[in-house]
């Protein structure tokens, strides 16, 4: 069988177009796969700086944050964690009020490092600031909590919805 | 050379080239730094240091202090506190984070002990300074 030049040229454009296609499907898989691995990393990287901000906020929080005649100290206060709660629902007002600056928090709560004759116990004792029923991601920030003159170390974690 | 061998290199040239933009765009794109990522660990190795710093050990004693009068000198108690300090970062750390806790000043601490943990590239607190009888002493604290 005798191929004209003609049909032999059509034969080399159709198999260099083959080529090039096969090519440029390959690589844009390759790419679409890449950018939906980068998208799902962005949204990531912009819910941990969301709700690690927002644990930073919760921190600095006067609400929370121990203070003597005006001075404040770098640590959290133990009556005003054990209040939080309370003062969250009081008032319809109050509660709209923290409802906004929560967002989707589900729960607040502390894990005490609890130290035992100069030893750190396994168990750590949570005590819960706030919370609504619900299960999600948690983040958590090292703080520091005055009780009287006892300072105590512990985690302050968020759950979020 | 005939012309199907000249058309059959033109086409390695683009494949390869195609290849070696691939490869350098999958290098280049997995080296961006977040800033936000440093600042968020910033704040929280700093909050670290300064629970640790601050937590009551003994008789309303907090661990800074323990720490400047026990390791003044070498003691068992100062390479107790030592050992107290190493739980509760283990404690209040992420299981993937590690740390790197160093003591300067205190000549009580054996040299094995002045640098607790392995982190020589990582977010470093702002480091604590404490100075008692003219003798000034300062612990670092970086997070990985």
């Amino acid at each position: 069988m005798y191929f004209k030049k003609g049909q032999l040229e059509i034969g080399i454009t159709m198999m260099t177009l083959l080529v090039f296609i096969i090519l440029l499907i390959v690589s844009l898989v390759f790419y679409f796969r890449l950018a939906q691995g980068n998208i799902k990393e962005t949204r990531q990287e912009i819910l941990d700086e969301k709700y690690s901000g927002l644990l930073d906020a919760l921190i600095n929080l006067p609400e929370l944050r121990y203070s003597l005649s005006g001075a404040e100290k770098n640590c959290l206060d133990a009556v005003k964690l054990n209040n939080f709660k309370i003062i969250t629902k009081d008032s319809l007002d109050r509660s709209e009020y923290y409802n906004n600056l929560l967002g989707d928090v589900n729960a607040i709560w502390i894990d005490k490092i609890i130290i035992e004759n100069g030893n750190v116990k396994e168990e750590t004792s949570k005590e819960e600031i706030y919370s609504i029923k619900g299960e999600g991601l948690i983040y958590s920030s090292p703080v520091s909590i005055c009780n009287d003159d006892k300072f105590e170390a512990g985690k302050l974690n968020i759950q979020i919805k | 050379m005939r012309k199907g061998q000249t058309e059959m290199l033109g086409l390695v040239f683009i494949v390869l080239i195609l290849a070696l933009s691939l490869v350098l765009y999958i290098k280049f794109s997995g080296q961006k730094e977040s800033i936000a990522l440093e600042i968020r660990s910033n704040t929280r190795v700093n909050n670290m240091l300064n629970a640790l710093m601050l937590v009551t050990v003994e008789n309303n004693k907090q661990m800074k202090d323990v720490l400047i009068r026990e390791c003044y000198t070498n003691s068992q108690s100062c390479s107790g506190n030592v050992t107290l300090a190493e739980k509760l970062l283990n404690e209040m750390k992420e299981e993937r984070e590690n740390y790197q806790l160093e003591f300067e000043g205190f000549n009580g601490i054996p040299d094995d002990k002045k640098k607790i943990g392995n982190c020589e590239q990582g977010i470093s607190a702002t480091p604590a300074r404490f100075t008692k009888s003219g003798r000034s002493y300062t612990i670092k604290l970086r997070l990985c």
